[in-house]
C-alpha cells in the first residue's frame, strides 16, 4: 500500500510506544512494602489470567490506533491486496470531456479551462508522489474516433497479443499521453500538450472513452489503475440506465478507482439555434426562399426579444476563374455577405421556437445561409448554417394529352403568367416565379433519356390518354430519384393501360386505379361544398374554416377509382387520399415513391370538368404542389461535425481541391488530390470523405463547423463544385447537468466518487478513495476508541455502591 | 468540629515527639470537650479541693467555701477503683505500613497510651503487653501516676518480627492477668483470624471484657494505587509486580470478606469490635471506650 505522505509512514514506528510506555513503567515502577499481601495474592491469583489477556488486549488496541492515526495522517492511497504486497504502478487515466458544452463560460473561464487545471494538479500531485506514477490523457472526441476507425487485420488468426498491440498502436495514435511515466520533466511536456488541446465542436459521449479504458486496464493487470473522468455531465449524456453506468461497474470491478469531476459549478442559461433550413419551398434564383430557424431556449428562465442575425453568404459563379486562378495550398477568399436581423419575441424555458424568414437570392449557385445568436455561455451553438443550392430556375414538363392542350395552356399560364401578359422569349421576365414550363407531347417520353429527365424537377401528366411500359418505367426511375410527378385526369384516359401499366396493382406510379368517369349530383344547399381538403402542404392556404377557396369549387365530373382492384393490390395502402369530393369520393392522392412523390388529381385541370381552374384558389394550389413535388430533388441532409459525407464527382476528373472552414469563417483552399487519388479507384463515382479520409492527416477539416467545399476540374476543364455545411449537434446546447450529488446518488452501487473541480483542485488526487480511506479509518479508529475505553474500564476498579461496613 | 478536637488529628499529633505528652495532650483535649467531667469515684474519703474548671459536675462543688472565699472549688475524694485495664498492642511488622501522618504502629501506641493516661488519670490500673510473634514485653497494672512511663518504654519497639500465632499471644496474657479486668487489643489482626478469635474466647472465658480496635491504613482501606508498582511483604517473604488498578477489586472483595468475618465473630464472642483508619482523629479511640464502658456498666 502507498501513501500520500510517504515520509509520514515513519510515524508507524510510533506503534511501539504503548510497548515502550510499559517497559518504562516497569523500571519506573513504585515500590511498596505492604501488610496486606495475603488479600492482594488472593486478588491476583483469582484474576491473574483475565487481567493479563485484558491487558494484552488494550495494548494491542492502543497500538492499532497509533498506526490508524497515521495511516489517517498519511492517507492510504487506494490499491488492491495486490499493490499492497508489490510496488505495482500507479496508473492515471484522465478521460477528458471535450465535447463543446464544455465551452461553457463562467465570466471569462470556460468549463475546460478548468478541467485544464485539474489535469495538472493530477500531474503534479502524482508527480509528488515519490512512487512510479503513469498517465494517460484521452479526450471523449478522440475515443470515439479511435473506436470507429478500422484497422486492417489480416488473414492471420486475431490473437489475444496481438489485439493488444494493436490496441496499443491506435490509443498511442489518439492518447495526448498513453503509458507517460512521470518524471522531472512531466509538468514541462504537460504543458506542451496541454497548449494544442483545444475544445472539440463534438458531442462526444464519454461511453467510449469508458470503453478503451476498461480494454487498457484489462491489458495491463499489474498497474493500479486510477480513472479521473472530467465532465461536465450533462443530463443528456449521462441518462438513468445507459451504457456510461455498466462501463464504471466493469472499471470498479477491475479494482480500479474512479473518480468523477464535475467541472462547472452550475448550468447558466444558454439559446442555441436548433435547426435552420429551407421550405419546401420553389428554388430559383431571383426568387425569395423562406427559410425556417428554430431557436431553443435551454436555459430556465424565459427568453424575450431574441434577436437572430441571419447572413446569406452569396457565391457568384465568378468564383470559378478565382478558383482557377489560385490553386496553391493556403489561399483564403471570401464572399459577399448581407444579413438581416430577426425578432422573437418570447422563449419559454425548454422551449423551441420557429421563425420564417424571406431570404433572397440574386444568382443562381450553392448559397450559405447561417444564422447567429448574440453571445451567452456557450457560443458553439450560437451559430448554424445551411447550404442553399439554387438554379436559374425550376424547369418542369409538362405532356399534354389532350389535342386542344387546354389543361397545358392554364397550368402553363400559372407557371408562365408572362405568356398570358404576351411577352415574347429573350425579354427579361415582368412576373417570376422561377418556374420555366416545357410543353411536349406524350411521345417525347418515349424518345428522352433518363438523364434528360433529370432536367427537370417535375413532371406533369395532363389528361393523357395513354403510356407504353417503358415511358412508366422512365417516369418511375425519375421519382425514385426525387423527382416529382403531378397526373391530371381527362376524357382521354384509357383506364386500363392505367390500371395495368400505371398502378401495377399498386406498385406503379398511380395512387389509385380508376374505374369510369363519373359525375357528382347537383348539391343541395344543405349539403357539404363539393371540394373537401385535408391538412397538407399542397392545400396551405386554401384549407381551413373561413377560407372560401375552395368553397367556390364546383365539381362535376371525376373518375371513380376501382375499389375491387384497390382491395386486390399488391400493396396495403398504395395512395393516400389529400382530398374528397362531397360524395366522399377521392379526388386527391398522393404516393411516394422512392426520393419523389406522385400527385394525383382525378378531374382535369382545365375548368372542363370542374370550376377550380377558373377560381383564384387555382395558383396557389398549382404553386404549391409544384413546391411539393419539386422539393425531392433538394433533399435538405443536416450533418454535424465529424460525419462523413459523399461527394459525387466525375470520376476522370484531374484535380480535386478542398476549401475548408476557417475559424473567423474564411475558406482555406487545401488541395488534396493526390492523397485521395490513393483512396479512389477509377471506376467509383462518388468519393467518400470524412474520418477515414481527412480525420487521420488533416485533423482539423472534419472537426470544424463550416462550409466545406470541393472543386473538381476534368479533362475538358470544366470546374464543378459542392459545398457541405457541417453544424455542431444541436443537444449538446442543453446544458442541464447532474450536480455531484445526483452522480453519487446515482452511481452509489458502483465504487466511486464524484467531485467538483475545485474541491479536487483544492484536495489531491487521491482524495477521493482517501476521502474514503480516512472515512474508514476514522470508523475503525472511533470503534477501537470505544473498544480500548471499555478494556481500560474492566482493568480498573469502579465501586458500585458503598461497601458493606465502610 | 470543635476547637479542642482540632489538635486531636494524626497531623497534628505527629509533631508531638514525646509518646506521654502525646498522651497526655490527647486525653486533656478529649476531656475538655465533654459536658460533664469525668471525675467522680466512688470512696467517700476526702482527698483535697481543686479549683472548679468549667465542665466540672456542680454536685462537687463545695458551696461552704464558695460561701465564704467567693471562689467554686471542688471536692475531690480518694477513690477506691476496682477498674483494671490491660491493653495488649500488636507491634508486630505489618504494623509498620502507613501512608498518612502516623503508621499503624505509631497510631496504636498514641492510642494505647492515650488510654493508659486517661486511665491512671481517673486512678484506674492499667497495664500493657506488646507482641508480635510472641509477647515481646509485659507491664503489670497498676494506677500509680508515673505508671505512664514503664508503659511507655514497652511500647517502644526495635526490630519488630512477624506475628504468627495470635492465640498464643493472648493466651499467655490472660495466664499472665487471671485478675479479671478490660482487655483492649490493638491490632491490624493481619493474622488468621481463627486463631485470634480463640484467644478473644479464652480471655473472654477468663472474665475478661475485651474490646478490639482494629486499626487500619486508609489505603489499605481503599488500595487507590495507581501506575505500576512492585508490592513487597511487610510480614510475607513475597513481592508482586502488578498493575493495582487491575487487582484493586478483587483485593478489596477480599479484605471486606476478612472484615466482616472479624466483625461477626468478635459479636459472637461478646468482644466489643472497632475499626480505626489511620486517618481517623485519635479521640475516636478514646470516645469508643468510654462509649463502651457506658455499656458495659449497664451490661453488667
Amino acid at each position: 500500500m502507498n501513501f500520500l505522505h510517504s515520509p509520514l509512514t515513519w510515524g508507524f514506528l510510533a506503534v511501539s510506544a504503548p510497548v515502550i510506555i510499559h517497559l518504562i513503567n516497569l523500571i519506573r515502577q513504585r515500590r511498596v512494602r505492604w501488610a496486606a499481601m495475603e488479600f492482594l495474592l488472593k486478588s491476583y491469583r483469582k484474576s491473574r489470567r483475565w487481567v493479563w489477556l485484558k491487558q494484552l488486549l488494550l495494548l494491542m488496541m492502543r497500538m492499532a490506533m497509533i498506526a490508524l492515526v497515521v495511516a489517517m495522517v498519511a492517507k492510504p492511497i487506494a490499491g488492491s491486496r495486490l499493490s499492497f504486497f508489490q510496488n505495482a504502478t500507479m496508473h492515471h487515466y484522465i478521460l477528458l470531456d471535450d465535447s463543446y458544452s464544455m465551452g461553457e463560460r463562467v465570466g471569462a473561464v470556460q468549463a475546460f479551462d478548468q478541467s485544464l487545471e485539474v489535469i495538472r494538479k493530477i500531474v503534479k500531485s502524482a508527480s509528488d508522489l515519490g512512487t512510479k506514477q503513469k498517465i494517460t490523457l484521452l479526450r471523449f472526441s478522440h475515443a470515439q474516433r479511435m473506436l470507429s476507425s478500422t484497422v486492417e487485420v489480416g488473414p492471420e488468426e486475431v490473437t489475444q497479443e496481438r489485439a493488444s498491440e494493436e490496441l496499443d498502436q491506435k490509443v498511442s495514435q489518439f492518447a495526448e499521453f498513453y503509458g507517460y511515466e512521470l518524471d522531472s520533466s512531466s509538468q514541462e511536456r504537460l504543458e506542451e500538450k496541454l497548449t494544442g488541446i483545444q475544445l472539440s465542436f463534438f458531442a462526444a459521449e464519454p461511453e467510449e472513452a469508458l470503453e478503451v479504458t476498461y480494454q487498457l486496464i484489462l491489458n495491463r493487470p499489474s498497474e493500479q489503475a486510477v480513472i479521473h473522468l472530467l465532465s461536465d455531465f450533462r443530463n443528456h449524456q449521462w441518462q438513468e440506465g445507459d451504457e456510461v453506468g455498466e462501463w464504471l461497474d466493469k472499471i470498479a470491478a477491475e479494482k480500479a478507482e474512479v473518480n468523477l469531476v464535475q467541472c462547472i459549478k452550475e448550468a447558466g442559461p444558454n439559446l442555441a439555434i436548433t435547426d435552420l433550413r429551407p421550405t419546401a419551398r420553389t428554388r430559383a434564383a431571383g426568387v425569395s426562399l423562406p427559410m425556417i430557424v428554430e431557436v431553443t431556449n435551454y436555459g430556465d428562465q424565459t427568453a424575450k426579444n431574441v434577436k437572430v442575425n441571419l447572413q446569406s453568404i452569396f457565391y457568384d459563379s465568378d468564383e470559378k476563374e478565382i478558383y482557377l486562378q489560385s490553386q496553391q495550398e493556403g489561399t483564403v477568399w471570401e464572399a459577399d455577405t448581407t444579413s438581416e436581423d430577426i425578432l422573437i419575441e418570447e422563449i419559454e424555458p425548454g422551449k423551441s421556437v420557429s421563425a420564417t424568414v424571406q431570404v433572397y437570392f440574386p444568382k443562381r449557385g450553392q448559397h450559405i445561409v447561417r444564422g447567429i445568436l448574440p453571445d451567452d455561455p456557450l457560443l458553439a451553438d450560437n451559430s448554424r448554417m445551411c447550404v442553399v443550392a439554387l438554379p436559374d430556375h425550376e424547369k418542369v414538363l409538362l405532356i399534354n394529352g389532350n389535342p386542344l392542350r387546354r389543361d397545358a395552356y392554364h397550368l402553363g399560364a400559372v407557371f408562365d403568367p408572362d405568356r398570358l401578359l404576351g411577352a415574347t422569349g429573350g425579354q427579361q421576365r415582368q412576373i417570376n416565379n422561377g418556374i420555366v414550363p416545357d410543353v411536349r407531347e406524350a411521345a417525347f417520353l418515349r424518345e428522352v433519356t433518363p438523364q434528360q429527365l433529370e432536367d427537370y424537377t417535375t413532371i406533369y401528366l395532363l389528361d393523357v390518354n395513354r403510356l407504353e411500359p417503358s415511358s412508366v418505367a422512365k417516369l418511375e426511375t425519375f421519382v425514385r430519384r426525387g423527382g416529382g410527378v403531378g397526373i391530371f385526369a381527362g376524357p382521354s384516359i384509357e383506364v386500363e393501360n392505367y390500371n395495368e401499366a400505371w398502378y401495377r396493382k399498386g406498385e406503379g406510379l398511380l395512387p389509385l386505379p380508376l374505374l369510369r368517369i363519373d359525375r357528382l349530383p347537383e348539391r343541395v344547399a344543405s349539403e357539404a361544398f363539393d371540394f373537401q381538403a385535408q391538412e397538407h402542404p399542397i392545400f396551405e392556404g386554401l384549407s381551413g374554416e373561413g377560407n372560401l377557396f375552395l368553397r367556390s369549387v364546383l365539381i362535376d365530373r371525376f373518375f371513380k377509382i376501382d375499389q375491387e382492384l384497390l382491395e386486390a393490390s399488391d400493396v396495403e395502402k398504395p395512395g393516400v387520399v389529400l382530398a374528397h369530393l362531397r360524395s366522399q369520393a377521392p379526388l386527391v392522392a398522393e404516393k411516394g415513391i422512392g426520393k419523389g412523390k406522385v400527385i394525383f388529381f382525378l378531374s382535369t385541370y382545365a375548368p372542363d370538368w370542374n370550376s377550380f381552374a377558373s377560381s383564384p384558389g387555382i395558383v396557389i394550389f398549382t404553386l404549391n404542389m409544384q413546391s411539393y413535388l419539386g422539393s425531392g430533388g433538394y433533399l435538405y441532409i443536416p450533418r454535424q461535425v465529424g460525419h462523413s459525407f459523399d461527394i459525387a464527382t466525375n470520376p476522370k476528373f484531374q484535380s480535386l481541391t478542398f476549401t475548408l472552414p476557417g475559424t473567423q469563417g474564411h475558406r482555406t483552399v487545401l488541395d488534396k488530390t493526390d492523397r485521395l487519388a490513393a483512396a479512389t479507384r477509377a471506376d467509383e463515382s462518388v468519393i467518400k470523405l470524412g474520418q477515414e479520409n481527412l480525420a487521420a492527416s488533416h485533423e482539423l477539416e472534419v472537426s470544424l463547423p463550416g462550409v466545406y467545399e470541393v472543386w473538381t476540374l476534368d479533362e475538358e476543364g470544366k470546374t464543378a463544385e459542392k459545398r457541405f455545411v457541417l453544424n455542431v449537434d444541436p443537444k449538446e446546447g442543453d446544458l442541464a447537468a447532474h450536480t455531484v450529488e445526483t452522480l453519487s446518488q446515482r452511481y452509489s452501487e458502483v465504487s466511486l466518487s464524484a467531485h467538483r473541480w475545485d474541491s479536487y483542485l483544492v484536495g489531491n488526487v487521491q482524495k477521493t478513495r482517501n476521502s474514503k480511506w480516512s472515512e474508514y479509518i476514522l470508523y475503525l479508529l472511533v470503534l477501537l476508541f470505544c473498544g480500548e475505553q471499555f478494556v481500560a474500564y474492566l482493568l480498573s476498579y469502579h465501586p458500585k455502591s458503598m461497601r458493606r461496613g465502610t | 468540629m470543635p476547637d479542642s478536637k482540632r489538635f486531636l488529628h494524626p497531623e497534628a499529633i505527629q509533631r508531638i515527639a514525646r509518646l506521654d505528652i502525646r498522651a497526655k495532650h490527647i486525653v486533656e483535649g478529649f476531656l475538655s470537650g465533654l459536658h460533664r467531667s469525668p471525675y467522680f469515684g466512688q470512696s467517700v474519703e476526702f482527698a483535697q479541693h481543686r479549683e472548679y474548671v468549667p465542665g466540672d459536675d456542680l454536685r462537687h462543688v463545695d458551696w461552704k467555701v464558695w460561701a465564704k472565699q467567693d471562689r467554686l472549688y471542688i471536692k475531690q475524694y480518694e477513690e477506691d477503683t476496682n477498674f483494671r485495664c490491660l491493653m495488649v498492642v500488636d507491634v508486630s511488622e505489618s504494623m509498620q505500613y502507613g501512608s498518612g501522618a502516623l503508621n499503624k504502629y505509631e497510631y496504636a501506641c498514641t492510642v494505647a497510651s492515650s488510654l493508659a493516661y486517661l486511665i491512671l488519670r481517673q486512678q484506674d490500673a492499667v497495664g500493657c503487653v506488646t507482641f508480635d510473634e510472641k509477647v515481646r514485653s509485659k507491664v503489670p497494672v497498676s494506677n500509680r501516676q508515673n505508671h505512664i512511663f514503664p508503659l511507655i518504654e514497652a511500647l517502644n519497639v526495635n526490630l519488630p518480627a512477624d506475628k504468627t500465632e495470635m492465640s498464643a499471644v493472648l493466651q499467655e496474657v490472660a495466664e499472665t492477668y487471671p485478675r479479671r479486668g478490660v482487655v483492649i487489643i490493638v491490632s491490624d489482626c493481619f493474622a488468621d483470624v481463627e486463631s485470634l478469635v480463640k484467644g478473644i474466647r479464652l480471655l473472654r472465658q477468663r472474665g475478661h471484657d475485651v474490646m478490639l480496635f482494629h486499626i487500619l491504613d486508609d489505603e489499605e482501606l481503599e488500595f487507590s494505587f495507581n501506575g505500576p508498582i512492585r508490592f513487597e511483604g511487610l510480614e510475607m517473604e513475597m513481592a508482586l509486580n502488578c498493575n493495582p488498578r487491575a487487582l484493586r477489586e478483587g483485593y478489596l472483595e477480599a479484605l471486606y470478606d476478612f472484615l466482616e468475618d472479624l466483625r461477626h465473630q468478635c459479636a459472637q464472642n461478646a468482644c466489643d469490635y472497632m475499626l480505626i483508619k489511620t486517618s481517623d482523629p485519635l479521640d475516636a479511640a478514646l470516645a469508643k471506650f468510654f462509649t463502651n464502658r457506658l455499656g458495659m456498666h449497664h451490661r453488667n
